[in-house]
C-alpha cells in the first residue's frame, strides 16, 4: 500500500479533523459522528454498487437488523428478565447496567450485529444474485421493505411500538465522545480494509464483474463467490454501525431502524455525488452531502422533505458522473435465441477447426451450448474426456475451454494490463487466492502477451478507448492469458480492416503452433477460414451439411448451393 | 389465520366469490398502471419508480374534482389530459437527461421524484386516508354474503374501455406505430424519419395519463393517501417482471393474478399485511423468474 | 516451469522476428508509395467500356473475396503508412474531374463530428447523378460519419452539403428523407422484428402524408421482389439474413429517394447473399438511376461494385479514384485489402 504525497496529506488532514473536531466544537460532536457514519455507509455501499455494479437499494436492511440484534444481545446478557419481559413492559423497565456490563454488552452486540448482517447477506446472495441490473435494485429495495414489515410483526422485539436501548452509564459528554470514537474507528477500519481489498486480485475481479459479468464468467472467474463477499463486507459494516446508531438513538422502531427514504437513499446519493467506483468518491460525496444537509436542514421547516426529493433529483440528473468524474456505461446484453440443432462433430486436440454456415443455421447456438449458455435437450458434449453438457459457463471455462464474443467484450473501463491480469486462469484457485496481491510475474506475462499481439505500446490505455481492431486483439490476448486448452472464436474478424485480419490470423496460427491451443472458429469470411482451418464443418438449418478440408468444401456442390453461392 | 381459512373453505365458501370479485376489481386497476410501466420500460428503457405516485396524484385530482361535483366520466376526461401534460413536463425536465444513462440512474432519479411528489401531496392534501363516495347503490347476493357496489362495476367497465382504447391506439394510430417501431429498433426508426425524442416524450406522457386514469378508479373503489404510491410501483414492477414487456394480455392476466393473491392474503392473514403483500409478491415473482431462467442457464436481466 | 520459460523465449523470438520482417517490408513499400503517387488521369472513359470491365471484375470478387493472408502488419504500421499516403491527398479539382457530368451531391470542406469531438476534417466529396461511390478505410477513420453527416445525425461545425444545387446542410433527418430525397440503410439487423414484412414496409413510408401512397409504394416493392411478397404477413424477425437485408433496402425505397446511403451492406452476411445484395444495389443504380454512397469493410467487393472509391484515413481522404483503379493500386491493396 504505497501512498502518494497528496494521499498522505489528505489522511493527515482527515485525522486532524477527526481528532480535534469534537474537541474544538464540542456542540457538534454527534453531528460529526454522523458524518463518519455517512462516510462508512457510502463507502461500503460503493463496494457492491460502484465497484461491482450491483446497485443495491436495500443495504439499509443490515443496518436495521444490526440494531435489533445488538438490542437483543445487550439485554439478554445482562438483564435477567430476558428480552420478552423487557419489551412487553413497553419501556417502563429501565435496568441499571454497570459500566462493565454495558460496555461488554455493547461490544458483543456490535460484533453480533456485524456477524448477523454478514450471515443475512449470504442468505440473500443465494436468491438475489440471479438478478441483474434493475431487477437486483428493485429486488433489494423489496427486501428492505419486507424485512422492515416483518420486524414490526415480531412482538418479541417490541413490534410496532419499538424497543428502548439500555441507558448509557455515564454523563452526556462522555456518551457523545464515546459514540463519536466508535463511529470514527469503525469508519477508519472499513476504509483501510476497502483500500486494501481494492488493491488485490479481488478488486480487479469485482471491477470485471461490473464491466461485463458474462465475459468475466466466460473467463472462468468464480463470480458468485466474489459477489457473495462483495455483499458480505458492506453487510458486516452496516450491521456494526447499525448497532452503534441504535445505541446513539436510545430508542429503536421501524422508522429508526429502516430509514429507507433517508439513510437508505442518502448513501447511494452520496456515492453518486462523489463519484462511484472510486475509493475517495463516496468519502468526498458523504462529506459534502452531510455538510449541506446539516447546514440547511433547520431553515427548511416543513419543506425539508420536499427539498430532499429535489436534492436527490438534481444530484442524479445533473451530477450523475460524480465529482470524481467517473463515467458509467451501459452494460451490454443479448437475448437467447432458440434453434434446433442436431449435430455430431469432433474437434481434434491441437487442430484448427472451422465452422461455417448460413445466418441462423445454429452456429452460434451450437457455440453457446458448448460453452454453457444454452441448455441442450438431448445428446452429449464432451471435452477432454469429460461430459460438460450440464455444466455452467464458469465451470467449463475453469476446465480450460474459453470462448470469445462476436461483439468484442472486454472490461472497457480498465486499462489493458488490468484486463490481462484479471484474465489469469482460475483452474487452481484456492480460497485465499482471491485476495492475493497482483504479482509481478503475472504482470510480466501480461505485458509479454500484449507484445505478442502488438499492443505493448498501448498497455496503459483504457481499453474502451482502443480502436475496434485493437479491442479484438486485446480480447484474444486475454484469452491466451488464461492458458486455455481450447479456444472457441465467434467471428473473430468481423468488422476488421482486411489487412489487420491478416495479423490476427497470423497470431491465431502461432497460438496454435507455439502454445498448442486447440482452436475452433466460426467465420463468414472465406479468405480467413480457408487459410486458417485444417478441417471445416458446414452447418445448415441445424444439421451438418458437409465437412472436410477447405478444398473439399469449396468444391462441394451442397455447400456452394446453401452457402457460398454460385460461381 | 386458521379461523380465516376455515371460514373461507369450510363454513362459508361463498365468500370466495366476494374475494375473487374484489381481486378482479383491483387487478384491473393494477394492470393499467403496470401496462404504462411496461410501455415506458420497453420503449425508452426507463424504470419509473414514481409510477405509484402518478396513480395517487390522479386519485387526488379526482378527489378535488369530485368535491366540485364534476361527474365521473368528465373527471376521467380532465385528469387524463392533465396528467399527460404533467408527464410531458417531467420528461422534458428530467427524463430526457437520463435516458441514455445507466439504468440505475433512472431508478434513483425517479425514486427522488417519488419522494418529492409524496411530500408535495402531503403538504397539499394532508396525511389522512381519503376516498370518493359516489353514493351509488350496492347490490347484494347470496343472503348478503357477497356485496357488489355498482361503483366497482363501473370502474371495471371503465378500465376495460381504457384498455381496449389503448390496444386499438397502439395497433392502428400513427403515434402507436411509431412507438412500437421505436421500441423494436430505435436506430431504424430514426432513419425512417421518426422523431425519437417526441416518441419518448409522448410515451412518458401517455404513461402518466394511464396512471392518472388508474388513480381516478382507485380513489373510487379504494382509499388513497400520499404515501401509498410505493405499493402501486411495487405491484407494477411485479406484474411487468412476471408478464414481460409490451404484451398487454399477459399484463392484464398478471394484474388479475396479483389482485387475487393480495385479496386472498388479506382474507387469510388479515389486513396488517397490506404493505407486505405486494412486496412479498414481487420477491416471489423475482425468485420464480430466476428458477425459470436458471433452467435455461440464463439470468434475469 | 522450465518448459514454460522455453515457450516464453520462443514466443519472444518469434514476435521480434515478425516485427523485423514487417518493418523491412513496410520500408520497401513506402519507397514505392513515394515514387508512384496515386494521380488520377482525368476519367473520360467510355461508359460502355467501363461496364464491360465492371462485369468482368465482378466475377472475380465474389462474397468476401479470396486471396492469401500473407501481408501481416500491425495496427500502428497501417496507421503510420496511411498517414504518409494521406499527405498526397487529392485536391477538390481532382475530385471534380473523376465524376461523369455535373456533381449531383457534393460535400465541401466539411468539419463534423459527435458532441464536441471533430471526426471529419475538411472533408470533400463529389458524386454525379446515378453514380456509386464506396468509402473504405480502417476502423474509426470516419466512414460512417460521412453517411451520418449527409443524413443529419452529426454536429456540423463548418462546410456544406449540396444536393442537386440545393444546400441541405442544416436539414433534419426527417426533412432529408421527405424533402431532399436521401434515404439511409443501416448496417446489420435493423428491421422491426415483431412487425410483419408489410408493416415494416409501411413504416418506410411513415413520413408520407397519405397512407395510401405508402401502401402503393409497398405494393410496388412486393411486385418487384416476390420473396418478400411471399412472406408479407410474417414477422420480420423470422426472415433469413438475405431476406432481411432485402427488406431493409426496399423499406428505404418506399420514400422514392434519389440518394441511397448504404452502411456496410455485407456485414454479417453469408457469402451467397453478399453477391445478391450487390446485385440488387447494382440494379437500383443502373435501372432506377439511384445515386449510391456506401461504406464497406469488405473493401474488395465494395470497390469492385462502385464507380468511385475514396480511402479515408483519420477523417480525411487519403486516396480517391476509380473503383477498379483502387483495387489495382498496390498501396490500397496492401494496407486496406489484405494484399
Amino acid at each position: 500500500m504505497t501512498m502518494t504525497r497528496d494521499t498522505k496529506v489528505t489522511y493527515g488532514l482527515l485525522a486532524l479533523f477527526g481528532i480535534f473536531g469534537p474537541i474544538l466544537f464540542p456542540d457538534y460532536t454527534l453531528s460529526i459522528a454522523y458524518l463518519w457514519m455517512m462516510v462508512l455507509m457510502a463507502s461500503t455501499w460503493d463496494t457492491l454498487g460502484g465497484q461491482m455494479g450491483y446497485n443495491s437499494l436495500g443495504n439499509i436492511t443490515f443496518f436495521g437488523v444490526g440494531m435489533y440484534v445488538s438490542a437483543i444481545v445487550q439485554i439478554t446478557f445482562f438483564y435477567e428478565g430476558g428480552v420478552g419481559e423487557y419489551t412487553s413492559a413497553m419501556g417502563s423497565i429501565k435496568p441499571e447496567f454497570t459500566q462493565a456490563e454495558y460496555f461488554w454488552g455493547l461490544g458483543l452486540g456490535i460484533l453480533a450485529a456485524g456477524v448477523v448482517g454478514l450471515v443475512l447477506s449470504v442468505i440473500f446472495s443465494s436468491f438475489m444474485f440471479g438478478l441483474r441490473g434493475p431487477y437486483f435494485a428493485i429486488g433489494s429495495l423489496g427486501l428492505a421493505i419486507a424485512v422492515a414489515e416483518v420486524t414490526i410483526t415480531i412482538d418479541y422485539v417490541g413490534g410496532a411500538s419499538g424497543i428502548s436501548m439500555p441507558l448509557f452509564p455515564g454523563d452526556i459528554e462522555f456518551r457523545s465522545t464515546f459514540f463519536y470514537i466508535l463511529c470514527f474507528v469503525l469508519t477508519i477500519i472499513s476504509h483501510f480494509l476497502l483500500r486494501w481489498l481494492y488493491s488485490t486480485q479481488f478488486g480487479l475481479a469485482i471491477n470485471a464483474i461490473r464491466d461485463d459479468e458474462d465475459k468475466a464468467e466466460a473467463m472462468g472467474i468464480p463470480t458468485l463467490a466474489y459477489k457473495r463477499i462483495g455483499w458480505a463486507i458492506p453487510a458486516f459494516f452496516m450491521g456494526c454501525i447499525g448497532a452503534v446508531a441504535g445505541n446513539m438513538a436510545g430508542f429503536i422502531d421501524k422508522e429508526v431502524a429502516y430509514p429507507i427514504p433517508t439513510f437508505g437513499i442518502f448513501m447511494v446519493a452520496m456515492a453518486l455525488l462523489g463519484g462511484k467506483g472510486t475509493l475517495w468518491g463516496p468519502v468526498l460525496g458523504a462529506i459534502i452531502f452531510h455538510v449541506i444537509k446539516e447546514a440547511t436542514w433547520t431553515y427548511l421547516l416543513n419543506l425539508q422533505w420536499v427539498a430532499l426529493g429535489l436534492i436527490l433529483i438534481i444530484n442524479i440528473v445533473y451530477f450523475q458522473q460524480g465529482i470524481m468524474g467517473w463515467f458509467e456505461g451501459v452494460s451490454k446484453s443479448y437475448g437467447g435465441v432458440k434453434a434446433n440443432v442436431d449435430i455430431t462433430m469432433g474437434v481434434e486436440r491441437g487442430s484448427i477447426t472451422g465452422i461455417i454456415g448460413p445466418n441462423g443455421c445454429g452456429k452460434t447456438t451450437l457455440f453457446n451450448s458448448i460453452v454453457g449458455y444454452h441448455p441442450i435437450d438431448s445428446g452429449s458434449i464432451q471435452f477432454d474426456g469429460q461430459e460438460i453438457s450440464h455444466l455452467l459457463v464458469g465451470d467449463i471455462a475453469r476446465l480450460g475451454m474459453l470462448r470469445t464474443f462476436q461483439q468484442t467484450r472486454i472490461y472497457g473501463k480498465m486499462n489493458c494490463v488490468d484486463n490481462m491480469q484479471i484474465s489469469v486462469s482460475h483452474r487452481e484457485d484456492s480460497k485465499f487466492s482471491m485476495f492475493a496481491s497482483r504479482r509481478g510475474e503475472i504482470k510480466d506475462r501480461a505485458e509479454h502477451l500484449l507484445e505478442f499481439v502488438g499492443l505493448y505500446s498501448k498497455r496503459n490505455l483504457i481499453s474502451g478507448d482502443l480502436s475496434f481492431g485493437q479491442q479484438k486483439l486485446l480480447e484474444f490476448a486475454m484469452a491466451l492469458m488464461n492458458e486455455p486448452k481450447a479456444l472457441l472464436l465467434d467471428e473473430p474478424t468481423a468488422g476488421i480492416n482486411p489487412t489487420l485480419i491478416n495479423g490476427l490470423i497470423d497470431r491465431l496460427r502461432r497460438a496454435n503452433e507455439e502454445l498448442g491451443i486447440t482452436l475452433c472458429v466460426i467465420e463468414h469470411n472465406m479468405r480467413v477460414i480457408m487459410n486458417l482451418a485444417s478441417h471445416i464443418y458446414c452447418l445448415a438449418n441445424g444439421h451438418m451439411l458437409a465437412d472436410g478440408t477447405p478444398e473439399e468444401l469449396q468444391n462441394d456442390q451442397r455447400v456452394i448451393d446453401a452457402y457460398l453461392g454460385g460461381h | 389465520m386458521w379461523d380465516n381459512l376455515q371460514l373461507l373453505f369450510v363454513w362459508a365458501p361463498i365468500i370466495n366469490v366476494q374475494v375473487i370479485l374484489d381481486g378482479i376489481f383491483v387487478g384491473a386497476v393494477f394492470a393499467l398502471s403496470a401496462y404504462g410501466l411496461a410501455l415506458v420500460w420497453g420503449v425508452m428503457n426507463i424504470k419509473n419508480l414514481a409510477q405509484g405516485d402518478f396513480v395517487i396524484m390522479g386519485g387526488y385530482m379526482a378527489l378535488a374534482l369530485h368535491q366540485l361535483h364534476v361527474p365521473l366520466v368528465l373527471i376521467l376526461l380532465i385528469v387524463m389530459p392533465v396528467m399527460f401534460m404533467f408527464g410531458w413536463i417531467v420528461y422534458v425536465l428530467m427524463i430526457r437527461r437520463i435516458i441514455d444513462q445507466d439504468m440505475f440512474v433512472s431508478l434513483l432519479a425517479t425514486f427522488g421524484l417519488s419522494l418529492l411528489l409524496q411530500q408535495v401531496m402531503n403538504l397539499i392534501f394532508g396525511p389522512e386516508v381519503q376516498t370518493i363516495d359516489m353514493e351509488l347503490p350496492v347490490y347484494d347476493a347470496f343472503d348478503n354474503m357477497v356485496t357488489v357496489p355498482s361503483s366497482k362495476l363501473i370502474t371495471l367497465i371503465l378500465a376495460g374501455v381504457i384498455a381496449t382504447g389503448v390496444i386499438i391506439f397502439m395497433k392502428r394510430s400513427r403515434a402507436g406505430q411509431a412507438i412500437r417501431a421505436t421500441a423494436q429498433d430505435p436506430r431504424a426508426a430514426r432513419v425512417l424519419g421518426i422523431d425519437i425524442d417526441r416518441v419518448y416524450a409522448f410515451t412518458f406522457a401517455f404513461n402518466a395519463a394511464l396512471c392518472g386514469a388508474a388513480g381516478v378508479l382507485v380513489s373510487i373503489i379504494w382509499v388513497i393517501q400520499p404515501f401509498y404510491g410505493i405499493t402501486y410501483s411495487v405491484r407494477s414492477f411485479a406484474i411487468v417482471t412476471a408478464a414481460g414487456l409490451g404484451n398487454l394480455p399477459a399484463v392484464i392476466g398478471a394484474g388479475f393474478g396479483i389482485g387475487l393473491f393480495e385479496k386472498y392474503t388479506g382474507a387469510i392473514l388479515g389486513t396488517a399485511y397490506e404493505v407486505a403483500a405486494p412486496v412479498s409478491i414481487l420477491l416471489l415473482v423475482l425468485i420464480w423468474r430466476q428458477i425459470q431462467m436458471r433452467r435455461n442457464r440464463q439470468v434475469v436481466r | 516451469m522450465a518448459e514454460d520459460e522455453k515457450a516464453k523465449a520462443a514466443k519472444k523470438k518469434a514476435a521480434k522476428k515478425a516485427a523485423k520482417k514487417a518493418a523491412k517490408k513496410s520500408a520497401a513499400k513506402k519507397a514505392t508509395a513515394k515514387t508512384a503517387p496515386v494521380k488520377k488521369a482525368p476519367a473520360k472513359k467510355a461508359s460502355a467500356k467501363k461496364a464491360v470491365k465492371k462485369a468482368a471484375k465482378k466475377g472475380a470478387v465474389s462474397g468476401y473475396g479470396g486471396g492469401s493472408v500473407d501481408v501481416v502488419m500491425s495496427v500502428d504500421q497501417v496507421a503510420k503508412e496511411a498517414a504518409s499516403i494521406a499527405a498526397n491527398a487529392p485536391t477538390v479539382a481532382e475530385l471534380d474531374a473523376m465524376i461523369t457530368g455535373e456533381a449531383f451531391l457534393s460535400i465541401n470542406n466539411l468539419r463534423a463530428g459527435y458532441g464536441k469531438m471533430e471526426i471529419l476534417h475538411e472533408f470533400s466529396l463529389r458524386i454525379g447523378k446515378g453514380q456509386s461511390l464506396c468509402l473504405i478505410g480502417p476502423n474509426g477513420a470516419g466512414k460512417s460519419t460521412v453517411l451520418h453527416s449527409i443524413f443529419g445525425f452529426t454536429n456540423i461545425f463548418s462546410g456544406s452539403i449540396v444536393i442537386d444545387g440545393k444546400d441541405v446542410t442544416t436539414l433534419t433527418p426527417s426533412q432529408k428523407l421527405a424533402e431532399a430525397g436521401i434515404a439511409y440503410i443501416l448496417q446489420d439487423k435493423s428491421v422491426f422484428p415483431q412487425m410483419t414484412v408489410e408493416e415494416n414496409l409501411l413504416m418506410g413510408g411513415f413520413l408520407k402524408n397519405k397512407p395510401a401512397e405508402a401502401k402503393a409504394a409497398a405494393e410496388e416493392v412486393f411486385s418487384k421482389y416476390s420473396r418478400l411478397a411471399d412472406r408479407r404477413d410474417k414477422p420480420a424477425g423470422v426472415l433469413s439474413g438475405g431476406e432481411r437485408r432485402l427488406l431493409e433496402i426496399s423499406r428505404a425505397l418506399v420514400m422514392q429517394p434519389q440518394v441511397l446511403l448504404v452502411d456496410e451492406p455485407s456485414i454479417g452476411l453469408e457469402p451467397r447473399f453478399i453477391d445478391m445484395v450487390f446485385e440488387i444495389l447494382d440494379d437500383l443504380q443502373r435501372k432506377d438511376g439511384k445515386t449510391i454512397i456506401m461504406v464497406e469493410q469488405n473493401a474488395k467487393k465494395g470497390l469492385a461494385f462502385a464507380d468511385l472509391g475514396y480511402v479515408l484515413v483519420s477523417g480525411e481522404t487519403a486516396i480517391a479514384g476509380d473503383g477498379d483503379e483502387l483495387l489495382d493500386n498496390p498501396d490500397v491493396g496492401r494496407l486496406f485489402l489484405g494484399g
